[in-house]
């Protein structure tokens, strides 16, 4: 595969093992850009071992290429059945941004199914409330018949953690790694670049989770990614229970988990497991990245959480939150606003009642109406809304999105 | 006696060249219902015996009465548990109306895979055509199906004794879908009848009509009517629709990258499709369009964003007052017509229809809008 002026290129690189860490590699070849490298290093458990294919290598690096509109030519094998998916998967991406994304051709070097990993499934972990409801629910039987053999959880360096932080993400390794054990499943670490790699992380996030998950096919059967959101309330972002389906190949399904569950169900559910209410992880502010801050939006929200369930402040945060901090939240992203959503529903179930409900439902709806405010002036013909105006000023554009968890 | 739904299967029986099967429906506080499909088989067809064709729209049922579902024969495990997360869906969308429930089959069997093919429902409408023409034509990409025959039942939009309005529309249809040289296969049914809230369970009725047929095809293709940005919470939605499939039959949702006007453009391409478009579900005449009613009006206006003339089956065009007299759009149509004013946009177009069309739009955002802020202030302490 030679080089060329109107197209992507992804050169795969040989395996590196070393000290039990795999390191995968490709160089992206773009156009008027310098190369960049996208790198995962994974550190593989005894007797398992990483794809060779190049399926983990295509979904990240599609996204730049649909922005761009140049056709993604991809080193190795690629499975055509993933190559499929993505074809729809670039036309959900496209409906939503038209402006941004195209869908573009992906050429596979070679085109070839994988052979079917062992029995059992890997699921992205981040010691959060979504990802500890999903092996808890699987570990434990509880998700009938869409139960799987759990075989390890995956713990990613490069999402929420920089690259950079080494001790702090190992800080919260050791953590999800505590919580895991109780449940005798080991923790796969995997480092990659891929953030710096892909700005967009709200478009990304399941494509990148997804891609993790594929480099450790040979190893499983199902890969899942923790649902954030329940199917009643999905805001439009990069990990989503149709979207997701579509980074799956034959041999490797990705499956949107815990999409039928609210976040009450869910803080319910692992309510029952002490272990992961001392370790949980929520916030992705604090600098100590294995602690939370109890301040953030997350933090907050997860607080209150229980508070409406009447749990109590569980053991993983140092502080209880006040009315001062819920009104300090001010301004909110899509997904902190959501949130709050999800938190008053819960509170009109529980029939909570007090000063903190009050300073949560101000807030929400104080959010709200400016964004459906914005959305009505960024829609409506330039001449229709003076520049400068009240209505512009208020709507003004939302702050930049937070990571999940 | 423990408060469960049961299904009972009945024997395939053939009645004036249809062959006709079904299920006697036993709920907790109602008489007993039969379910009944015909199908004017092909020949060299044959029908499945498999009970999953019937679990799939009585299960509506049992959620919202919140009791198992007992089916007799076989369903596969692999429907089973798709169908629990299907559950999950509507359980999560309508938390008021439906509960998860248990399904219990006399026989757990996967059955074997027929050879590779894709059935579709076909009813001459804008999202069917598109369907078949991408497929039949390989503008599906990678995603391509050969497709072995469409399907038009009696009982979704024509009712069940209009028999008439319905044979004459499955004439037209079927030259259309000739035109690529494809069969089409007649079928009725009486799932409307046996349950009300179609909105809910379109996908699961069109699903029950493909998987009759299973032993022949691999897949069923269900036509969203939505794209993925315009979607709205209900019963055909690329999230369920899989989720009623098997191993051995996979239900696809079909199109949904694709907006309204987009797939005018691409039927635009196949004259006899684009000359006998049936769109209305409104009109005293269910094989035509009556050219008034909301669908009509909207494929109307698509048509127009796209700068292409209106078609033969429409009986009269729409007038800038019947564009204002849609009123005011709810939240999924206004991001339909959202679209449709970016295609407009985007390709010039211009006329009363356009200053109608965007007044409409705009009309509807700002009620909104002061309906938020209303129920904002009546709430505050």
């Amino acid at each position: 595969m030679s080089g060329s002026a109107d197209r992507i290129v992804v050169r795969r690189h040989e395996v590196g093992l070393e000290n039990g860490w795999a390191t995968l590699r490709a160089t992206i070849e773009t156009p008027d850009m310098p190369s960049r490298q996208l790198w995962y290093r994974v550190s593989v458990p005894e007797g398992w071992r990483v794809s060779e294919s190049s399926d983990a290598f295509v979904p990240v690096p599609l996204f730049d290429a649909m922005r761009r509109r140049l056709p993604l030519h991809v080193e190795g094998d690629v499975s055509p059945t993933l190559l499929a998916n993505l074809e729809e998967f670039q036309r959900f991406w496209t409906c939503w941004y038209p402006g941004r994304f195209t869908p573009v051709e992906i050429i596979a070097e070679h085109e070839r199914e994988q052979p079917t990993g062992e029995a059992g499934a890997v699921t992205a972990f981040s010691g959060g409330v979504d990802s500890c409801f999903t092996v808890y629910r699987h570990a434990t039987g509880r998700a009938g018949r869409q139960t799987q053999s759990l075989r390890a959880g995956v713990m990613v360096h490069g999402f929420d953690i920089p690259i950079e932080e080494t001790a702090q993400f190992e800080a919260a390794a050791n953590e999800a790694e505590a919580i895991l054990a109780t449940l005798d499943l080991p923790l796969v670490r995997v480092v990659t670049n891929v953030r710096p790699v892909e700005h967009a992380w709200d478009d990304l996030v399941g494509a990148a989770v997804a891609s993790c998950l594929h480099l450790l096919q040979p190893n499983a059967s199902v890969g899942l990614v923790a649902a954030s959101y329940p199917y009643e309330r999905l805001p439009l972002w990069g990990s989503d229970p149709v979207s997701d389906r579509l980074l799956s190949s034959a041999a490797f399904p990705i499956r949107h988990d815990g999409g039928g569950y609210s976040r009450d169900d869910k803080i319910e559910a692992i309510a029952q497991w002490p272990a992961a209410l001392e370790h949980l992880r929520v916030c992705w502010a604090s600098p100590q990245r294995n602690r939370n801050c109890g301040s953030c939006v997350k933090c907050v929200r997860t607080i209150l959480a229980f508070r409406a369930l009447g749990l109590g402040l569980p053991p993983c945060f140092d502080h209880d939150v006040i009315d001062a901090q819920i009104r300090a939240l001010r301004r909110l992203d899509l997904h902190g606003r959501e949130s709050l959503r999800i938190l008053l529903d819960s509170v009109e179930r529980t029939g909570s009642s007090g000063s903190w409900v009050r300073a949560v439902r101000a807030l929400y709806y104080r959010n709200l109406l400016r964004d459906r405010l914005g959305e009505l002036v960024a829609s409506a013909p330039p001449a229709t809304i003076r520049r400068g105006s009240a209505a512009r000023r208020c709507a003004r554009s939302r702050p930049p999105s937070r990571p999940p968890a | 006696m423990e408060r469960r739904v049961n299904l009972r299967r009945e024997e395939v029986a053939e009645r004036d060249g249809w062959l006709e099967t079904g299920v006697t429906i036993e709920s907790p506080g109602t008489l007993r219902r039969r379910l009944w499909y015909r199908v004017r088989l092909p020949n060299g067809w044959t029908l499945s015996d498999s009970s999953e064709p019937f679990a799939l729209v009585p299960l509506h049922q049992a959620m919202r009465l919140g009791v198992p579902m007992h089916v007799e024969g076989a369903l596969s495990p692999s429907l089973l548990a798709n169908l629990e997360e299907y559950q999950a869906v509507f359980a999560r969308w309508y938390p008021s109306r439906f509960r998860r429930i248990e399904i219990v089959p006399e026989h757990e069997r996967e059955r074997e895979p027929a050879a590779r093919g894709a059935l579709f429902t076909f009813s001459g409408g804008v999202d069917s055509c598109f369907t078949a023409f991408c497929h039949a034509t390989g503008g599906a990409g990678r995603q391509t199906q050969p497709l072995l025959a469409g399907v038009m039942a009696q009982g979704f939009d024509i009712a069940n004794e209009e028999t008439e309005l319905f044979e004459s529309a499955f004439s037209r249809t079927e030259r259309t879908l000739a035109s690529l040289g494809l069969p089409l296969i007649a079928m009725a049914t009486n799932v409307r009848r046996v349950e009300h809230a179609w909105n809910d369970m379109m996908s699961a009725a069109i699903a029950s009509c493909l998987a009759l047929l299973q032993p022949n095809a691999s897949m069923g293709l269900i036509p969203g009517e939505f794209a993925y940005h315009l979607m709205p919470r209900w019963g055909v939605h690329p999230l369920t629709d899989p989720l009623l499939s098997s191993e051995s039959f996979r239900i696809v949702h079909d199109g949904a990258g694709f907006t309204r006007m987009e797939k005018i453009e691409t039927i635009a391409e196949w004259p006899e499709a684009f000359a006998g478009l049936r769109v209305c579900w409104a009109g005293r005449q269910r094989d035509r369009n009556c050219g008034r009613c909301s669908k009509c009006v909207r494929t109307i206006l698509a048509i127009r964003a796209v700068g292409l003339p209106l078609p033969p089956s429409f009986e009269q065009d729409a007038t800038d007052r019947q564009i204002r007299g849609l009123g005011r759009l709810d939240r999924v149509e206004q991001r339909t017509q959202r679209a449709l004013l970016d295609t407009v946009a985007e390709r010039g177009a211009s006329g009363s229809w356009v200053r109608a069309s965007r007044s409409l739009y705009y009309r509807s955002r700002s009620r909104d809008l002061l309906d938020l802020v209303a129920y904002r202030v009546r709430r505050r302490p």
